[in-house]
């Protein structure tokens, strides 16, 4: 996927007290969920099945209405808004997709512009733009039918049908969840480089923690009736998990995991070049370890400077005890 | 004596878009085929046949093309009354705002067809009379119930996700109803109308016990008078315009249908 | 002056209980009779084809199109050999019941997950043995919904099959619309009606009951 155009930038969510209560239910479902969402970042909802971070997301939109609490987007209240006028502005992405089998491709793309009344000259660019943003080669996919497609196919022409309006705010869950691993991190990669140009809002809603730090800005973890235990950065959750239930969500090597996400320019670095091979700055400290690893006994950084295993160990303590 | 071309070719007649829809539907050529070889048999029985003074009343052109055109009227008005309400009943019933009468209305459809045609329409005979009109209105009773059963069964068939996709990309609960849940609830109407048109020709046979005329009016007389080629006749009308109601049904459903399902 | 009123329903049922229980027996004698010809061809059937599309479509096609046929007509065609009587309409009743056996057969043991019979057969399970034990009972709530349907089917034919000679309920049909006019017409047709309603009510509820006590307990729900 590529290319630079415009694009409507995401907008602040808020989210106050949302609650969920099913009419035989001893138990809401979701209870006084309240949590800011910053514009232009991705934040993923994770949880073990049944937490109701399914449920809080599709209430953003409504599709589950809730029964009280209030939702704003952008400063205004939606709560009680026209729920078709509301979700024709926010891009909706589910896990079973959902393409409309007797349309095509195009036509399905092309839905929520049609819904809005955009002309059809318009609307046709659109599609095709979108098309190739999501990777599929207009001339070949436009006039095809769902079924004629695979599922990571038809998963991508589910990303594209939901940004086809220019929406500032997505709702996405567990989109990539009906392909194959290997699908799965093509698709998860392209959405992150996507997201780096479109910068919407994204509500990403997930029960893999893995993609969460792929692709999260910021992450909730959740837990019963959707109670938030904790919510940060990457970095601020696996260097320092909250409560127990964080914990053992997080799981084992937190701290591998971490280089991951700590890029090369943010480190102290020992001045000078020396013998070896060198990374960018925007590598990350995974790669410098790897690099160790491979018996390299130092790393240059640029054409600034230098690392050797001990000053990356000194490295990473001190990136793990600014986050603490 | 008319002897029937059963060797006709079909294919110079078709446009391409038809051949290409029996090609991949080989099925429905069998029933064309079994039509004519029917009719043929018919035709040879009847022509080499002389036929007696009894049988000279019921097997006449007359006669015989009364008894077609009474048979396709009460199929096709009692169809269309069924058509009528039966599918839009069935839509609404799968509405959320009616799910709670649905399981009520299947039970009741299902312990209606235990009830035998032939008896309702007696006693309906009974009641109000014999004649075209009531045995009509009778046929369509009884039709209403399966067809809205299997229109509620077909619908509820439908991807409930591909729904939840409309409406989350803002469709209004109608938008949805029209521009996605009918065009792919289209198969199954069509399948309720071709069930609804067999349904209707069977029973329409039996319009002859309450002076309904229809293709009865070959079998029971025949039967009653015992002279096996009336009733013969009789039955081999029936089924031709059985089968041939069906077929077109058939290739209405292949032709209707949306592409992409 | 003596007047005679017409008998209601009860007075009827009453007086001729001892013919009608004859009929009631006649009608289920013939309902069971052609249900066990279906229950073992369509069954039968299915499972000798299941596994070859080609076959399957032609043998569901065969019997939907029998299935087209309107009843009356069907009947007509066995008379000339067989005659009137119990026998063509046994035959006809058996023809219709066909489909709904043979395709919810079919269905019912496609509808199984190849993987568990995969994992049977890898066990060492002969390929018989495999259908007996793991397939057949896997489909069977899906098999006996098919019987059920097809023994429905059946009580609504047999009311016609009586007009030719068939045995059962469907005979007092008939009679009160021959004898129309007279006092006990309606009630005729009313016995006939209702009652092979009745029965065909006890025999579904019947189904419901027999599904549930052979399905094998890991299916049930709940």
């Amino acid at each position: 996927m590529a290319n630079t155009h415009s694009s409507t930038p995401g907008q602040e969510i808020r989210l106050e007290k949302l609650t969920k209560r099913y009419p035989n239910q001893k138990k809401d479902a979701v209870k006084e969920f309240s949590l800011e969402i910053p514009a232009g970042e991705i934040v993923v909802f994770v949880g073990p099945s049944g937490c109701g971070k399914t449920t809080t997301m599709k209430m953003i939109n409504r599709i589950i209405e809730p029964t009280s609490g209030a939702i704003l987007i952008g400063g205004k209240d939606v709560t009680h808004t026209p729920a078709h006028e509301l979700r024709r502005n926010i891009g909706y992405v589910i896990q079973q997709i959902g393409l409309f089998p007797h349309l095509t491709i195009g036509s399905n793309v092309a839905t929520v512009p049609q819904l809005l009344g955009w002309d059809k000259g318009h609307i046709r660019e659109r599609v095709d733009e979108l098309l190739t943003l999501v990777g599929l080669d207009p001339e070949e996919y436009r006039g095809r039918y769902p079924k004629q497609l695979s599922g990571g196919q038809q998963q991508r022409v589910g990303v594209a049908r939901a940004l086809a309006a220019d929406p500032a705010v997505l709702l996405m869950d567990e989109p990539f969840g009906a392909t194959d691993p290997i699908t799965r991190v093509r698709l998860q990669k392209e959405f992150r480089a996507l997201q780096r140009e479109l910068k919407k809002t994204v509500v990403f809603v997930t029960h893999d923690f893995e993609e969460a730090l792929l692709l999260g800005d910021r992450i909730a973890v959740l837990s019963d009736q959707s109670h938030v235990e904790q919510y940060g950065t990457p970095l601020e959750i696996l260097s320092n998990p909250a409560t127990d239930k964080v914990k053992s969500f997080v799981g084992e090597a937190a701290s591998v995991r971490m280089l991951a996400l700590v890029s090369l320019s943010a480190i102290e670095l020992i001045p000078g070049t020396k013998d070896g091979p060198t990374l960018s700055e925007d590598a990350t400290l995974r790669e410098a370890m790897e690099k160790f690893i491979g018996g390299e006994k130092v790393v240059n950084v640029g054409t600034k400077g230098h690392l050797t295993f001990e000053s990356l160990q000194e490295a990473i303590t001190h990136a793990r005890s600014k986050v603490a | 004596m008319a002897t029937v071309n059963k060797g006709a070719t079909k294919g110079s007649l078709l446009s391409p878009s038809a051949r290409l829809i029996f090609r991949r539907n080989r099925s429905l050529l069998v029933q064309p085929v079994l039509i004519v070889i029917v009719l043929g048999l018919l035709l040879t029985y009847i022509g080499n046949h002389k036929l007696d003074k009894i049988e000279a009343v019921t097997i006449n052109w007359p006669f015989i093309s009364q008894a077609i055109k009474d048979h396709l009227i009460l199929s096709f008005a009692s169809a269309a009354i069924i058509i009528a309400i039966a599918i839009p009943a069935g839509i609404l019933l799968t509405r959320p705002k009616a799910k709670k009468f649905t399981p009520l209305v299947l039970l009741l459809a299902n312990v209606g067809q235990a009830f035998p045609a032939i008896g309702i329409l007696i006693i309906s005979g009974i009641l109000f009379g014999f004649g075209k009109p009531i045995a009509i209105f009778t046929f369509a009773a009884f039709g209403i119930l399966p067809i809205l059963r299997n229109t509620v069964v077909g619908l509820q068939e439908i991807d409930p996700f591909v729904i939840e996709s409309a409406i989350g990309m803002g469709m209004t609960p109608r938008q949805a109803l029209w521009k996605i849940e009918i065009p792919l609830a289209v198969p199954v109407i069509l399948a309720g109308v071709r069930t609804t048109l067999i349904l209707t020709v069977g029973v329409a046979t039996f319009g002859v016990f309450v002076n309904g005329g229809g293709l009865g009016m070959l079998i029971i007389p025949g039967l009653k008078l015992n002279r096996q080629i009336v009733l013969l006749t009789g039955g081999m009308l029936t089924v031709i315009v059985a089968f041939t109601m069906d077929w077109l049904a058939r290739l209405a459903e292949e032709f209707l249908r949306p592409r992409g399902i | 002056m003596v007047t005679i009123k017409p008998p209601n329903l009860w007075q009827f049922i009453h007086l001729q209980h001892e013919k009608i229980l004859l009929a009631v027996i006649a009608q289920v004698e013939l309902v069971l009779l052609v249900m066990a010809i279906v229950t073992f061809t369509g069954v039968l059937t299915g499972v000798l084809v299941w596994k070859r599309a080609t076959l399957v479509e032609a043998v569901t096609g065969f019997w939907s199109v029998v299935y087209t046929i309107p009843s009356l007509a069907m009947l007509v065609f066995f008379i000339g050999p067989f005659g009137l009587g119990w026998l063509p309409a046994t035959i006809a009743l058996v023809l219709y019941g066909q489909l709904p056996v043979v395709r919810n057969t079919i269905v019912g043991l496609r509808s199984v997950d190849p993987a568990i019979m995969e994992s049977a057969s890898a066990m060492g399970m002969k390929p018989f043995t495999v259908l007996r034990k793991i397939q057949f009972p896997l489909a069977w709530p899906v098999i006996i919904v098919g019987i059920r349907v097809s023994c429905m089917l059946v009580f609504g034919l047999s009311t016609i099959a009586a007009y030719v000679g068939g045995p059962g309920l469907g005979d007092y049909v008939f009679s009160g619309l021959a004898e129309l006019g007279s006092f006990n017409s309606m009630n005729k047709t009313l016995v006939g009606s209702l009652g092979i309603t009745i029965i065909a009510l006890i025999f579904d509820a019947g189904f419901v009951g027999l599904k549930r006590i052979t399905t094998a307990k890991g299916l049930r729900i709940g």
